[in-house]
């Protein structure tokens, strides 16, 4: 099995608690992406370019939990993904940058609860 | 010169941010033109960019250039803090501290404390297709012809093609400059940026040439030392000078 690298360490919290039911994926601009639109499951960044992700971890609800992701990229030397400077529970917000031609799948994170994008880099 | 984006107020630099393009597909209205609502600031190499006025900085608050020309020099700097750095350094590389993107289309900067991401901002990097050489007025010779043993200051603009139509793009374009007939001393360090003391009185005719592909001309007329300047409200002896001739549109 590939092993998955860790590139952002954002600590999921030691004490117990409700796993999110879902993770939601918002853009906040970047690779001519509608800013507030879903990040799809697959896509496409040009070399060089960047995208904003603000990830959010929701109840059954659907209401926004206060929860620390945890993000991977299966290829950072392809998509390096940093989160931004601040608390990690609020905002959530990730900067996913094109390094490389190839594929990453950049898995967002929390108690167990997964969101998985394949993200492109095309020259 | 006056650089007209300037005058843009805070609020329109607020609508801007974060939607530095057409096609970056909305903006984010609550915050600077930081992806992440910080400021970035856009850096001039040279007076030979149209991104800056002489002072070669553009304040904080203004709109990043639309579009910077592919190979031109130009610096980022954000909140006067955090190191910028290119996403990719094959796609734009330093250049003696500034960037040089090698390519067109988007290209994205991080700005980071050393240890965590502060904000990151993209550009839009075009392929020049037109090359326009203008005269530069100056403290010493502020009318757009020559005078003999009068400092003579000129830069090369360049211009590409966006969904909107032609823009003039940023950057201080390294070009090849040639003067017909040739003049001493002429000073071409600084990249799409000349200056030179004409040593003859009548016509120069003053080339700059990007990658073999694209030129642009500027006819000078030199008078001689002393002459009086034109008429108040003739705008600068207009006549003296083809700003626009010459120029090639075959860039690849």
């Amino acid at each position: 099995m590939r092993p998955w690298l860790f590139v952002a360490f954002v600590a999921t919290t030691a004490r117990a608690g409700p796993a999110p039911d879902e993770i939601t994926l918002a853009t906040k601009g970047g690779a001519n992406l509608a800013v507030g639109g879903p990040l799809d499951a697959e896509t496409r960044i040009q070399l060089g370019d960047l995208v904003a992700v603000e990830a959010t971890p929701r109840d059954h609800g659907g209401d926004a939990m206060k929860l620390c992701l945890e993000v991977t990229s299966s290829a950072p030397e392809v998509v390096e993904v940093r989160r931004a400077a601040g608390a990690c529970d609020e905002p959530r917000v990730f900067v996913l940058a094109a390094k490389k031609e190839g594929t990453s799948r950049v898995r967002f994170g929390a108690r167990g609860t997964w969101r998985e994008v394949a993200v492109i880099v095309s020259p | 010169m006056a650089w007209t984006r300037r005058a843009t107020t805070l609020a329109s630099a607020v609508v801007m941010g974060g939607c530095f393009s057409a096609n970056s597909g909305g903006c984010d209205l609550s915050s600077g033109n930081g992806l992440l609502g910080g400021n970035f600031e856009y850096r001039c190499r040279s007076g030979a960019d149209p991104g800056c006025d002489s002072t070669a900085v553009v304040s904080y608050g203004t709109p990043l250039p639309e579009a910077v020309a592919r190979e031109a020099s130009f610096g980022i700097a954000y909140d006067g803090r955090g190191v910028v750095d290119p996403v990719s350094s094959t796609v734009v590389r330093r250049d003696q501290g500034w960037f040089r993107a090698n390519r067109a289309g988007p290209v994205g900067f991080v700005v980071d404390d050393g240890t965590e991401l502060l904000d990151a901002v993209r550009l839009t990097i075009v392929e020049p297709t037109r090359l326009v050489v203008e005269p530069v007025p100056t403290a010493s010779a502020p009318a757009s012809r020559g005078e003999v043993g009068r400092l003579f200051t000129a830069r090369a603009v360049s211009y590409g093609t966006k969904s909107s139509g032609e823009i003039r793009l940023a950057g201080a374009l390294p070009v090849t400059w040639t003067i017909d007939p040739p003049q001493p001393a002429a000073d071409t360090s600084a990249p799409g940026w000349v200056t030179f003391h004409p040593d003859r009185a009548g016509t120069l005719v003053l080339r700059a040439s990007f990658e073999g592909k694209l030129t642009g001309e500027l006819l000078i007329t030199v008078v001689p030392s002393g002459t009086p300047p034109p008429d108040a409200g003739s705008d600068g002896g207009d006549a003296s000078v083809d700003a626009d001739a010459g120029e090639d549109g075959g860039g690849s």
